[in-house]
């Protein structure tokens, strides 16, 4: 019984020094498209510098923004990963818990793409066409003035050109930065050319972000989880379903799967990097400055990120499905990263 | 309270007995022993205790003595409080929760039920031994050790094998187990456990030892071989024995008491008892059983 | 009226039906068990089919020359080990001179190659300026191609593999110098981004040590209070209340005790996140009602006849619980803790709270390390598309088994035991 005792009196003090001043690994939270990319130069970065592997979180752009701000401390993340720039809301949350210095880097592209499996002809949309099988509400063809409940059930019926199959798409559910980055680039871009929602866009934006975004929940459009696979496994199983998901998922099943092209732009390196495929985005680091002091290995992981071998023309994480960005915005990011190991 | 209603089918009701004397006492709460409960020189002696489990009653205000190296039967029909008295006199009703013990009983003077008085000592003066074998799961070399081992009444292991050789040789066991002390006393016959269970209680050297139908589940010949080891024991131990087999209470016992329904309804010399019993009650017990 | 006579040889109407019903009854009960068992069998076989690839490992041949220029820096690790590979590649399948070709070239390797042999030059330095031939790992799509799970005939533009690589392949396949090894690194590295280099031993001693944790923690808190309730407590409206409430707690879905870890001890006391010491903790808090109950039935039921024989031989209540009721009841205290612990093993949901669906790319050297578990590795490369990884995760799912099946053998182990060493409580 003593001895039970003494057990937990020395358990209570051990827990008390476990409360850290100083972190060995970095911690980064953040979107799941750039998390494999995170994780590939974590493995780089641990194997050349001996340094603790990085512990990497893939919980979506929201969710990492919202644990990066929550603090400045060690228990908070050092580095989110973001499939989309941080709001103004999210900016001003970050200040408030003392998150005053924050670097944002941008590391590569990456484009959202519209995947069929290879059993099914090449699909070849207009952004409208996407908007219009998959909106929840869509103007009446007849009455453009109003909006009724979306009747299609079929690609041919939107657009004769398409083929005659049943509209059945995967996509991310709305916590994702995938969805939101596909609603603003792909959604509400189609919904805008239709004149009835340009209006209500300039007038009541709300709104406007209702009839653009909202899904149809007739089973047409199914929430696929986070889980990109889960909807690459469904698509080799269902040949005429269609997938949403980031351009390296593809790169990665190729073999099975094929993009269709938007606008008449295929998704390649070429076109998202410049920006001709429409749903082409950019991939962002978000780093605590103020943390760098304390987690050993931060300014040497950025480092290893932005290295020729890692985000070069020919680097690892391009093999792997990044698009890489212009030799002006690396050599950018070399100089954020000189002056922070200066430091 | 109604202390009227029948007994076991072999034991004669109240209301067969007709307006016998003896019976006739019985009827009324104020029951008296009959015979000789008390002696000279008791080493053990029990003054109007009472026994309550809860709200029950399980024995009723009783008194008796009991004596330096004799060999005391209880004897009666189930339920009758035998079981009760003897865990009194070790306090081993004292885990039951609601049972409570009123009266005074003093060993060598001392009341045991007094606040002051440490069990564990109590315990070593007055050994038990159960009606099932309860050996512990152990060897019998440590089912013998266990005892002095926690009252530290050996200083080297050549004490301690000592003490489990001469425990064993008393109880007449060493013979059979000497060769296979170090393997498990659960492999002994229930006979040969119940032994062991003697010799146990042997071990911590108590000066009485209280036996709760030790033979119940053994055979003839184990039975007597009990017997014959309770007989030897009682030179130099006081014994009490509680026995459904009245047979086994003539054979071994020097006095003899009767309880019936929570009462003591006599005691005695076993001789007497057995030939001219006071109380019909116990006539009537005896004889149906006996014949 | 006459009974009429039951005839011994031709069974009536009614018997008949009566039989009819135990038959088809009979049958029922078989057929559901060839159900359950054929399902259960099937899932087992498939996942073991889907594993065996992993098992093994597709290696090349190289001719590895340590030359001493190429370690002009002082630091072995900056030495460019990727360079020393395309040499070798360069020696065997000479003549590419193509930037792209040169790139396919070194694509037929694992990025592992350069990493072993920086680990290879750090463990012994001597090593430089000689010539070794060292079997190195493919890649993942080489070794796809070799276990037969890539098709050759897709064409080329959709296929992983070009025309080049496969003409390469079918070279050094020729010479001997492709061949399929036992997958030590499966069952030695941690976590990786490369199928061929991810192994599953970081999630094995992440488990290891939170079970550490949650046995240090669960059993004597489970067991200490089991046999106060039990053996000391009165029996009284407040007891009752407690074991009540105990009971109650084995039924709360573990994802609270998730959220629970991480609103006290990772945002209250400010413990690291993700490390098996907050697991420990949380799933410790889970498994310790049930180590409760089952420890108090295993002390119900130890028979009486035992303690009493203790105390009346002058024991005290204590000593009669340490050395006779609680050695007795230990098999099954221990068994109930293992059957917790197997229960915590497996548990996912309360450490999704915890940050442990997480890349950790090595192996958790202490309590304080960040580090994820089987179950939730298995979950990690269950999400991962890329080429090798299904096999990888059916290849944990049976670690994850196989860890299952030995904690269930200690536990009838532990019962048969139970049951040897006291006959009379059967």
């Amino acid at each position: 019984m003593k001895n039970f005792i003494l057990f937990l009196a020395l358990l209570v003090s051990a827990t008390s020094c476990f409360a850290q001043s100083q972190r060995r690994n970095i911690s980064i939270v953040g979107s799941s498209t750039v998390y494999p990319f995170a994780a590939l130069v974590g493995e780089y970065f641990t194997r050349t510098t001996g340094n603790l592997s990085p512990h990497i979180e893939s919980t979506g752009s929201g969710s990492g923004f919202k644990r990066f701000c929550a603090g400045s401390g060690l228990q908070y993340p050092d580095i989110t990963n973001a499939s989309r720039l941080m709001t103004s809301e999210e900016r001003a949350t970050c200040l408030a818990n003392g998150v005053t210095q924050i670097i944002r880097m941008k590391i590569g592209r990456d484009g959202i793409v519209l995947a069929t499996s290879r059993a099914m002809p090449k699909l070849n949309l207009t952004l409208q066409d996407i908007y219009l099988a998959l909106a929840m509400q869509i103007p009446d063809p007849e009455k453009p003035q109003r909006l009724i409940a979306n009747p299609y059930s079929r690609w041919q019926q939107i657009n004769s050109a398409l083929p005659n199959v049943a509209i059945h798409v995967y996509g991310p559910p709305p916590t994702s930065g995938t969805r939101d980055a596909f609603d603003s680039l792909v959604m509400e871009k189609g919904a805008t050319t239709f004149p009835l929602l340009r209006k209500m866009k300039k007038e009541n934006p709300a709104a406007f972000k209702q009839a653009a975004n909202r899904m149809r929940e007739d089973g047409r459009w199914i929430d696929a989880g986070e889980n990109d696979s889960i909807i690459v496994q469904k698509l080799k199983t269902n040949p005429n379903a269609c997938g949403i998901f980031g351009f390296s998922f593809l790169k990665q099943n190729e073999e099975n799967l094929q993009a269709a092209a938007l606008n008449g732009y295929f998704p390649d390196s070429a076109n998202i990097a410049d920006g001709k495929y429409p749903a082409s985005r950019s991939l962002f680091l978000y780093v605590k400055k103020q943390n760098s002091s304390m987690v050993s290995g931060l300014p040497a992981y950025l480092k290893e990120f932005i290295s020729q071998r890692a985000s070069g023309n020919r680097g690892y994480l391009v093999r792997r499905g990044m698009i890489p960005i212009p030799d002006r915005e690396q050599r950018r990011n070399s100089e954020i990263v000189k002056s922070m190991q200066s430091k | 309270m109604d202390n009227n209603t029948p007994g076991t089918s072999s034991f004669p009701t109240i209301s067969s007995a007709g307006d016998d004397p003896g019976l006739e006492m019985l009827q009324h709460n104020d029951r008296q022993t009959c015979g000789t409960p008390f002696l000279d020189d008791p080493l053990i002696s029990c003054r109007e205790i009472e026994v309550f489990y809860g709200e029950q009653c399980a024995l009723h205000k009783m008194s008796l003595d009991i004596g330096h190296r004799e060999v005391l039967a209880i004897i009666g029909p189930s339920g009758c409080g035998k079981s009760t008295f003897l865990r009194c006199l070790n306090r081993m009703n004292d885990s039951i929760e609601e049972c409570t013990v009123q009266g005074e009983i003093t060993l060598d003077g001392v009341n045991i039920y007094d606040k002051n008085v440490d069990v564990v000592p109590l315990r070593t003066r007055v050994g038990m031994v159960f009606q099932k074998p309860n050996p512990f799961p152990k060897s019998i070399y440590d089912n013998i050790a266990y005892g002095p081992r926690i009252h530290g009444l050996a200083a080297s292991r050549s004490e301690l094998d000592e003490i489990v050789t001469s425990s064993l040789q008393n109880a007449g066991l060493w013979d059979e187990v000497k060769d296979r002390l170090t393997s498990t006393a659960m492999a002994l016959s229930s006979g040969q456990q119940q032994r062991l269970c003697i010799a146990r209680t042997l071990a911590v050297e108590p000066e009485v030892i209280l036996m709760d139908e030790p033979c119940s589940g053994l055979d003839p010949i184990a039975t007597t071989k009990v017997e014959t080891l309770i007989n030897n024991l009682s030179e130099c131990y006081s014994i009490i024995l509680v026995t459904h087999a009245i047979e086994q209470a003539s054979r071994v016992s020097q006095r003899t008491a009767f309880f019936h329904q929570g009462f003591l309804v006599e005691v005695g010399p076993t001789a007497r008892i057995f030939t001219t019993p006071e109380s019909r009650l116990t006539e009537n017990y005896i004889t149906a059983r006996l014949t | 009226m006459e009974r009429e006579k039951m005839s011994l040889l031709t069974p009536s109407t009614a018997l008949r039906r009566r039989y009819l019903h135990d038959r088809l009854f009979l049958l029922a009960g078989r057929l559901a068990a060839i159900a359950s068992f054929s399902t259960i069998g099937l899932i087992f076989l498939a996942i073991l089919y889907t594993s065996l690839p992993a098992f093994t490992q597709s290696c090349i041949k190289l001719p590895i020359h340590f030359e001493e220029t190429a370690f002009s820096d002082e630091n072995l690790a900056l030495a460019d080990y990727d360079m020393l590979v395309a040499q070798a590649l360069a020696r065997i399948i000479p003549g590419v001179t193509d930037p792209g070709e040169k790139e396919d070239l070194m694509g037929m390797m694992s990025p592992g190659a350069a990493w072993r042999l920086q680990q290879m030059v750090g463990s012994n330095p001597k090593r430089i300026g000689t010539v070794e031939q060292l079997w190195l790992p493919a890649s993942a799509d080489i070794d796809m191609l070799r276990k037969g799970k890539l098709d050759r005939t897709t064409p080329e533009q959709r296929r992983r593999l070009s025309k080049r690589q496969l003409k390469w392949y079918d070279q050094l396949n020729a010479e001997g110098r492709i061949k399929r090894h036992f997958n030590r690194v499966f069952f030695t590295a941690p976590n990786s981004t490369e199928a061929e280099l991810a192994g599953i031993y970081g999630a094995v001693k992440g488990s290891l040590l939170t079970m550490f944790i949650t046995l240090v923690l669960s059993f004597p808190l489970g067991a200490g209070t089991a046999i106060y309730l039990q053996e000391f407590a009165p029996r009284n409206r407040l007891t009752t209340t407690i074991t009540v409430t105990i009971n109650n707690l084995a039924a709360v879905p573990p994802i609270l005790y998730g959220l629970l870890g991480l609103a006290v001890f990772i945002n209250f006391f400010h413990l690291p996140r993700a490390t098996p010491l907050v697991a420990g903790m949380v799933l410790s808090l889970m498994t310790f009602p049930s180590i409760i109950m089952a420890s108090r039935n295993a002390l119900a039921a130890v028979p009486r006849s035992v303690c009493d024989a203790a105390l009346a031989l002058g024991a005290s209540r204590m000593q009669s619980i340490t050395h006779h009721i609680l050695p007795a009841a230990m098999p099954g205290i221990l068994t109930g803790t293992l059957l917790g612990l197997a229960q915590a093993f497996g548990e996912c949901a309360p450490l999704l709270m915890l940050g442990m669906v997480a890349f950790v790319g090595n192996i958790p050297a202490g309590i304080t390390d960040p580090a994820t578990v089987l179950p939730m590795q298995i979950y990690l490369w269950a999400d991962n598309s890329g080429q090798g990884f299904p096999e990888k995760t059916a290849a944990a799912i049976v670690i994850m088994m196989l860890f299952l099946v030995i904690v269930n053998t200690m536990v009838l182990w532990l019962r048969r035991k139970f049951e040897n060493s006291h006959p009379h409580t059967s």
